[in-house]
């Protein structure tokens, strides 16, 4: 017997569940903000540990349960060109992050001369996009080869 | 889409949305939802409405294309 009977009929579990996935991206993007503006404050990897690690966690199980069960994305299917397209949001999005970060730790030399964070931020941009390229790459495939075994599970020929 | 030939039979078998909800093991506004077209309910529901209103798939959920 099932200590808790499920109450809900399927409209509200739909809505809960839309509400859940609103309330987690929420949670993400906050623990997100909350570290880049850690990182901006001054704050080293010992302080933000926490944070990283709740992420981590939230991450790799989305990773892993989407690859298990055959899923990528909402917009875009496995291919280069979404690799590239996410790729490049990557890039930017750590270009923009490092930048700020460096801006606002850094020092009055940095904060009196712009241009000199330029050639950190090319670099992050260059190591962000290259890591999610891979990252992004090797997922795909993986969700790739896991779709098609899938697929041969509930071919006409099994039963 | 509202979907008035589920309100119609609903109707017809003089049971009100609430009626119709415990019948089917679901609540009064998700009936409601399905009756404005707000909610699209799963092939099981859909069954099971039928079955206690009397009628077939096609009675209340096929809408023929004018």
């Amino acid at each position: 017997m099932k200590l808790f009977k499920k109450v809900v009929d399927e409209r509200q579990e739909l809505e809960m569940l839309r509400i859940e996935r609103w309330g987690f991206w929420i949670m993400i993007v906050v623990l997100i903000a909350g570290i880049i503006v850690q990182a901006a404050m001054g704050a080293d990897l010992r302080q933000v540990l926490g944070e990283y690690v709740v992420l981590i966690i939230g991450a790799l199980y989305i990773v892993v349960r989407n690859i298990l069960s055959g899923h990528w994305d909402y917009h875009t299917k496995p291919s280069l060109k979404a690799y590239g397209i996410y790729s490049l949001i990557g890039g930017v999005f750590c270009a923009i992050t490092s930048g700020a970060v460096q801006y606002f730790r850094g020092s009055a030399r940095l904060q009196g001369n712009l241009a000199q964070l330029l050639p950190s931020v090319l670099c992050s941009f260059a190591v962000g996009f290259i890591a999610c390229f891979v990252l992004l790459a090797v997922t795909g495939e993986m969700t790739k080869h896991r779709r098609k075994k899938l697929a041969e599970n509930f071919d006409d020929d099994s039963e | 889409m509202r979907n008035m030939k589920l309100k119609l039979a609903r109707v017809a078998c003089e049971l009100s949305q609430e009626q119709l909800a415990e019948k089917v093991g679901v609540t009064r506004q998700t009936i409601g939802m399905i009756e404005t077209g707000k909610f699209n309910p799963s092939l099981n529901l859909c069954i099971a409405i039928c079955r206690a209103l009397g009628k077939t798939l096609n009675d209340l959920f096929w809408e023929v294309a004018e």
